[in-house]
């Protein structure tokens, strides 16, 4: 009891040296000149743009300080206006120095400074200091936006952690997408150099490699040094599985072209069913810079997603009996042929396609490293410490990059829609051939149509649903390693095919 | 035709003309780079193995030589590397298996002296 009644008297304190305060600052003097210079005028009003890129207005404080010497400070989205002030009747003329500002005449009603249409209140120094601090936190800033967004992040944290869905890149995704929300003061013409999109920040400065498409070359490096050729130099035809399930691509592209996307947005957009990260940024930052954020988030996360979108398309076109093919287990590779294969593979997909040069150059060089046996502290490096700082770094800043109000869009709800068809169409194309490459095979040549959906290039997750499906048809039939054939085919479908689509629309 | 959903227009005229040309000649381009490394690497193992081929071939006396007759299965030559690791990993020396106690005679030295260790005190 003693402490409730502590509690109040201290809660009557504060209060009554707020109301005393806030009463000392609106206290008004006869002088009209000591009324006007002795507290700062604050005004609040709205219609305010937060940047160029973005239609949201917002509320914001304006103060004006007049100084004894005549001079007078007017704030206005922190951006400081000085000029001369003077008193002629009832009325203050502020001539301004910026000639650009035409004199403005201000009048005091009701203790009340107008300006035009806007009223300023007075307030003492502190209290317009705390006004201001109040601005520059995220309270004020907030939007319905920013709170949906840090909800979708803790979502993808929730995803990776609980269900291990691409760990790897939905932590880094999942937690960019928290920083890159926290709302924080925006203005035209006002830089605090905070914000991913606010030149000179520092998130900024690490967004430039995805933005100038930097990252997903180095990404290709890493992914080439740790991957293994030799399921798809033992069985080439399988390869084909891999191009076969790029369809999704450019039935999206065409997709995204019937719901009014120009050809160069549609092509971005298209990448997405390549399920493939790195080329999907890297096309997007060459066709679409402004789809990137949107693009990127929607093919990291059905790649992660794999494991929910692919097995029931798989079930629906595939019979069991066709689920229980038995394939011929892989022959082993000799040295020379995989190490023939980074070099001839790069000179055969990069004549066809120059464009994915960066990318498919990046590819195979970084599998010579591995499959060379002479470069082993290169390939470790590729593999390991250098593919987790780019991945640190794309994840984190693709993340940030859905700022709300420049992603929260009705354009990127149409790519994450777009983004969801590709992957089922990649999936059912690569399924579909399948079967229709078993009406030509034979005996035990005959491959099983599951492996088909591992031709969409998520390395390693869609070989690992087929290996999965595989196994749930026959507990004894591992396809783990027929399914990466067509995978990593697919990776290097999905550069030829970012390569075809950069040399059509760019 | 056009269909609006969620205020979006869909027309499907777009797609005619150059979308659909760029849509299929890409799926094609895609569909030949990869033809194109799958006929280069079923024909490599032809030519690497040619020799082991030809050397097979006047061993056994054999008319032709199949693929199975010349290369080993991932699998097999998984199992092959296993035996060879378990192999090696668990090779040791020969040893006598007898057992013997053989008495140390140790040099008298002061600096391994019990009497000048550190335990008594210089003084006394």
């Amino acid at each position: 009891m003693k402490k409730i009644n502590s509690m109040k008297k201290l809660g009557l304190i504060i209060f009554a040296i707020l109301f005393f305060l806030a009463n000392y600052a609106n206290a008004a003097n006869n002088d009209p000149i000591n009324s006007l210079t002795k507290n700062k005028w604050i005004n609040k009003s709205d219609g305010y743009k937060v940047s160029v890129d973005s239609d949201r207005t917002v509320e914001r404080y304006k103060a004006l300080k007049f100084e004894d010497n005549r001079s007078f400070v007017f704030d206005s989205v922190k951006t400081k206006y000085t000029g001369e002030w003077k008193l002629i009747g009832e009325s203050i003329y502020l001539e301004f120095h910026d000639s650009n500002i035409k004199t403005k005449t201000a009048k005091i009603e009701n203790k009340k400074l107008v300006v035009g249409k806007d009223s300023y209140k007075s307030y003492s120094g502190a209290v317009a200091g705390l006004f201001n601090f109040y601005e520059f936190t995220g309270v004020p800033n907030a939007t319905w936006g920013h709170m949906i967004m840090v909800i979708v992040g803790i979502f993808f944290i929730f995803l990776a952690i609980r269900y291990e869905y691409e760990p790897l890149l939905l932590i880094p995704i999942g937690f960019g997408i928290i920083i890159g929300n926290i709302p924080f003061f925006q203005g035209i013409g006002f830089n605090l150099q905070l914000g991913i999109y606010e030149e000179g920040s520092v998130l900024n400065y690490l967004y430039y490699g995805v933005r100038k498409g930097i990252y997903p070359p180095l990404i290709f490096l890493g992914i080439g040094a740790m991957t293994d050729f030799s399921s798809l130099i033992s069985n080439p035809k399988l390869m084909i599985l891999g191009a076969a399930a790029q369809l999704g691509i450019f039935l999206t592209f065409l997709g995204a072209l019937v719901l009014g996307f120009n050809p160069a947005e549609a092509g971005a957009i298209g990448i997405i069913g390549g399920a493939d990260g790195p080329t999907a940024i890297f096309l997007s930052s060459k066709l679409a810079p402004h789809l990137i954020g949107p693009i990127a988030i929607a093919a990291y996360s059905y790649m992660a997603l794999v494991p929910i979108i692919q097995p029931p398309f798989m079930r629906l076109l595939t019979t069991k009996k066709e689920r229980l093919i038995r394939m011929k287990p892989p022959r082993s590779v000799s040295k020379l042929e995989k190490i023939m294969f980074p070099i001839v593979g790069l000179l055969l997909t990069a004549y066809i396609s120059p464009s994915a040069l960066p990318l498919l150059g990046m590819l195979f060089f970084g599998n010579l490293l591995k499959e060379s046996t002479v470069t082993k502290r290169l390939a470790d490096t590729a593999r390991n410490a250098l593919i987790d700082i780019v991945t640190i770094l794309l994840g984190l800043t693709v993340g940030a990059s859905t700022q709300a109000d420049v992603f929260l869009t009705p354009q990127s709800m149409w790519i994450f829609g777009l983004g969801a068809l590709s992957f089922i169409i990649a999936t059912c194309g690569g399924l579909l051939f399948a079967k229709l490459m078993n009406v030509f095979l034979k005996g035990d040549n005959k491959i099983n149509p599951l492996i088909g959906a591992a031709g969409v290039s998520a390395v390693p997750d869609s070989a690992r649903v087929a290996q999965i499906e595989g196994l749930k048809a026959d507990p004894t039939n591992h396809l783990l390693m027929h399914a990466m054939a067509p995978n990593v085919s697919g990776v290097i479908g999905s550069a030829v095919a970012a390569g075809i689509l950069l040399s059509f629309l760019m | 035709m056009n269909l609006i959903i969620a205020d979006k227009v869909i027309d499907f005229s777009s797609i005619g003309g150059s979308g659909l040309t760029i849509a299929i000649v890409g799926w094609l381009i895609v569909f030949a780079a990869l033809l194109l490394l799958v006929i280069i690497f079923t024909q490599v193992p032809k030519l690497i193995y040619y020799n082991s081929r030809k050397k097979l071939k006047q061993k056994t006396k054999q008319s032709s030589v199949t693929d199975d007759d010349l290369l080993v299965t991932g699998d097999v030559s998984a199992a092959i590397s296993m035996a060879l690791y378990l192999f090696f990993d668990e090779l040791h020396d020969e040893e006598s298996n007898v057992i013997t106690i053989q008495r140390v005679r140790k040099v008298y030295s002061p600096w391994s002296s019990k009497i000048y260790g550190l335990r008594v005190w210089p003084r006394n």
